[in-house]
């Protein structure tokens, strides 16, 4: 699979007095396989970004192309589309309506036409995926279930879908500090199983110890990609950005006023490496 | 993006009309409404176009967005003017169309009471255009507040409209997303018999009904934690105060009113 | 002691159907000009706690005194929360008005104060948290941190002696964030009292103290850096130090000389170079 945008640029209410340039000539491609982080600020354009992915929302200018075909052309389904590429919202727990579990993770199943032994299969296999027990869950309303569960049962809605990517934005959002370790090692499973998956998030720890490639928007434009290391190589440049950097690339920095060759240390473990190296038994240079 | 929708009609500038006392300026709808309605003939109706015109241009609207205010209302009118036409009746035919008759006093009757209609409609649009809906709130407030010895909800009604105006926004922006968060789950709002339409619209309304009780849980809770309880002892920040130019307007329309009723005995042609 | 500005003796409550108490048999005490954090899972008390400081909700059992007013006591009901204002963790649900400066007023209307004293108090409020240019703005065109700026400012027009935070920035972006707490920071610092509920580790590490609730209790209390000395210890109630103090910890286990206390990329960079200059 590859998702690619060629020169995308989004208009809100355009010709109207209150028009407004969402993200501006982007172009890019996500293959099959690819753990991409998508940082930025509020306002930045991510979100703008992840809702052409999955043909919500149709560019002013340019196109975006799955597999080399045009998904906003006439023709191309866009519930096929909507399928292939998942999509959970921010806070996706406030999409939650159905009267149980079961039928509210269906719901997606069912708008794609399947039989009701497909559903059922469908149902079972997403809640197990987000980690939530079936037998003790699937009859529940979902409206009295805890702020985690209610996220999860959300995810399930759209994994029960069975995308082949699956952008998700912001989901640890709100959740207190072990739900958002669980959301994020649960996103990690997904990757490992074989999703492709996109998360827009404003946790740059978290993006460091998961993506594969990182891709930061400023102003409605593409400032920076590339892998992890990359892209943090040039803290000091998101720093002026004012955007976050991880905790270990802020020590980094601070680190080189003494040490000038210190490396940039992307994730926790390379912090710790570095510093056992020139702190242990005067192995430290002076 | 929802979140620039202007709510109402109110058009954002300063002009002398922007300015008045929403209280007089109820109030002198009020009179002006009055004043159509006790217009006796024709001729009285340039009285009205000259007072409106006077406030077009003291409120610096460009015309053609009171014109539009008429837009929905274009078919009430055409059939009013059609219905007054036909079946008023009268001894002076003009033109006999075979199955009806049109008559002078039927053209007159259906002017009159198409104009009037324009007319009205135009001088509450006139209110609601220079005052930014809040503010109107407010001076329905006041205005009504005598009211509350017989326990009429002054405050309460207006609390109520000034929250609403807050919450449509931002609801109307939950809207958009939760249809989003739908139709990436393969929901299909826009096309099907009217029966499944309105069936495709339930993922739709129930989390933004849990939200907005939500919404109104917290909100309450944040109320009272910022001391509301009630209109009781509360006092306000905008003080409003009747100025030199309320009083100008007073006179004005005064003086309009004045004019519609001794219209008759200054204009000799009566039409 | 005229010195505790928040005294709670023994507090239970119990929501109404729940099977155990929110808050059972709690003891605390927060210090006039103190910032203090709490701590704890979703669903552990913390809520429910403040809500009780300002008497939104009233104690099923043991007494809670603010400013030294017993909120059991209806007639004061007005005074406790005009002198301990609250910011809620959803800035959307706690702006009233459609534009900033009558948002800010709302307390003011709702206490009576006169009408020609407002507008200055109102300036002055905003101005603390730095939104003056933005007090004839919608809220709903404000940023996140923007708008809980502006609830802050809301609060501090009423000339509280105690602001009490729950979860202000859990729905924010780190420069929301960052905005938010920094405010908070300084008004601290001009010595307003401050009861901090957060999710954020490097925040709480921030304050003077730390209270960590688990099922309703009140189960560890103390300075950051006694409180985050340990990762084990906060494991029982499902909590995690911040960052840099779990870093300082595995090196420490490795066998490098750092010393306690490590909370900040500050901390970590000072004690990291000192040691270095001995080594």
């Amino acid at each position: 699979m590859r998702l690619a945008f060629e020169h995308v640029t989004h208009t809100y209410q355009a010709g109207s007095p209150f028009q407004a340039t969402a993200i501006k000539d982007i172009s890019l491609t996500i293959n099959s396989g690819e753990f991409v982080a998508l940082i930025g600020h509020t306002g930045s354009g991510k979100s703008t970004l992840a809702q052409h992915m999955n043909a919500l929302l149709t560019p002013t200018e340019g196109r975006v192309t799955l597999d080399g075909r045009n998904i906003n052309e006439k023709g191309v389904s866009k519930r096929d589309v909507r399928q292939r590429i998942g999509l959970v919202f921010q806070y996706a727990e406030t999409q939650l309506f159905e009267e149980t579990v079961a039928k509210d993770v269906a719901f997606g199943p069912k708008n794609l036409g399947l039989s009701q032994e497909e559903i059922d299969t469908r149902v079972r296999e997403a809640l197990e995926r987000v980690g939530l027990a079936y037998s003790e869950i699937a009859e529940r309303s979902p409206f009295e279930l805890s702020g985690g569960q209610m996220r999860r049962v959300a995810i399930a809605g759209v994994i029960a879908m069975r995308p082949e990517m699956l952008v998700l934005d912001e989901p640890a959002a709100g959740l207190d500090p072990l739900g958002r370790q669980e959301i994020m090692r649960m996103v990690q499973g997904f990757h490992r199983a074989g999703t492709t998956v996109v998360m827009v998030s404003h946790s740059m720890d978290d993006v460091a110890e998961t993506a594969s490639r990182i891709i930061v928007m400023d102003q409605g434009q593409l400032t920076l990609d590339g892998t992890p290391e990359a892209v943090f190589a040039d803290a000091e440049r998101l720093v002026a950005l004012d955007l976050d950097v991880p905790q270990t690339c802020r020590l980094s920095l601070a680190l080189r006023r003494r040490w000038p060759d210190f490396p940039m240390c992307v994730r926790m473990d390379e912090a710790y490496e570095a510093l056992l190296a020139r702190l242990k038994g005067g192995k430290a240079h002076a | 993006m929802l979140e620039n929708i202007t709510l109402g009609q109110y058009y954002p500038i300063k002009s002398p009309v922007h300015a008045l006392d929403p209280r007089v300026k109820i109030l002198l709808l009020i009179a002006y409404i009055t004043g159509v309605f006790l217009v006796p003939d024709l001729t009285g109706f340039i009285i009205v176009l000259l007072y409106l015109a006077l406030a077009c241009r003291l409120s610096r609207l460009p015309f053609r967005l009171l014109v539009k205010s008429l837009k929905p209302l274009r078919m009430i009118l055409i059939f009013t003017f059609i219905l007054n036409l036909f079946f008023t009746g009268g001894e002076t035919p003009l033109l006999n169309l075979g199955f009806a008759t049109l008559t002078k006093e039927g053209l007159l009757n259906a002017l009159r009471y198409s104009l009037r209609l324009v007319f009205l409609v135009l001088g509450s649009s006139m209110l609601t255009l220079t005052t930014a809906p809040v503010v109107l709130t407010d001076g329905l407030e006041r205005l009504l507040s005598p009211l509350k010895v017989i326990h009429f909800p002054a405050h309460e009604m207006a609390m109520m409209m000034t929250i609403a105006l807050r919450f449509i926004p931002t609801l109307l922006e939950e809207a958009d997303k939760i249809m989003k968060a739908q139709s990436a789950r393969g929901a299909d709002f826009e096309s099907g018999k009217l029966f499944e339409r309105a069936k495709a619209m339930v993922p739709l309304l129930v989390p933004l009904f849990v939200s907005a009780f939500r919404r109104a849980g917290d909100l309450a809770m944040a109320m009272e934690a910022r001391c509301y309880h009630g209109g009781e002892g509360r006092t306000r920040l905008n003080v409003l105060k009747v100025e030199r130019r309320d009083w100008i307007a007073i006179l004005i329309t005064a003086l309009f009113i004045a004019l519609i009723v001794l219209e008759p005995r200054i204009v000799p042609w009566h039409v | 002691m005229a010195d505790e500005i928040i005294v709670l003796k023994d507090v239970c409550y119990k929501y109404e159907d729940a099977a155990r108490n929110a808050v059972d048999h709690v003891d605390l005490t927060v210090r006039r000009g103190e910032m203090t954090a709490v701590l704890g899972r979703n669903g552990s008390g913390k809520s429910t706690l403040v809500k009780l400081i300002n008497g939104l909700i009233l104690p099923d059992s043991g007494t809670v005194t603010t400013d030294g007013m017993d909120t059991q006591d209806d007639a004061l009901v007005w005074d406790i929360r005009q002198r301990a204002g609250m910011v809620f963790q959803n800035p959307d649900n706690q702006l009233v008005a459609t534009v900033v400066r009558d948002d800010v007023a709302f307390g003011l209307e709702n206490t009576g104060v006169p009408s020609e004293e407002m507008p200055g108090r109102i300036e002055q409020a905003l101005k603390a948290v730095n939104m003056l240019k933005y007090a004839e703005r919608a809220p709903h065109l404000l940023s996140g941190g923007q708008k809980q700026r502006v609830a802050i400012a809301g609060i501090l027009a009423m000339r509280p002696d105690i602001m009490l935070f729950d979860e202000a920035t859990a729905m924010l972006d780190p420069r929301g964030r960052r905005e938010v707490f920094d405010t908070v920071r300084q008004l601290n610092r001009e010595g307003m009292t401050v009861v901090w509920i957060t999710h954020f580790m490097e925040e709480a590490a921030q304050c003077e103290t730390v209270h960590i609730m688990h099922d309703g209790a009140v189960v560890l209390s103390g300075t950051p850096q006694e409180v985050f000395s340990d990762r084990k210890r906060l494991e029982p109630w499902r909590l995690d130090v911040p960052p840099m103090a779990a870093l300082a910890q595995r090196l420490r286990a490795a066998g490098v000389a750092l010393p306690e206390g490590i909370l900040s990329i500050d901390d970590m960079t000072r004690e990291v170079e000192a040691l270095a200059a001995r080594l």
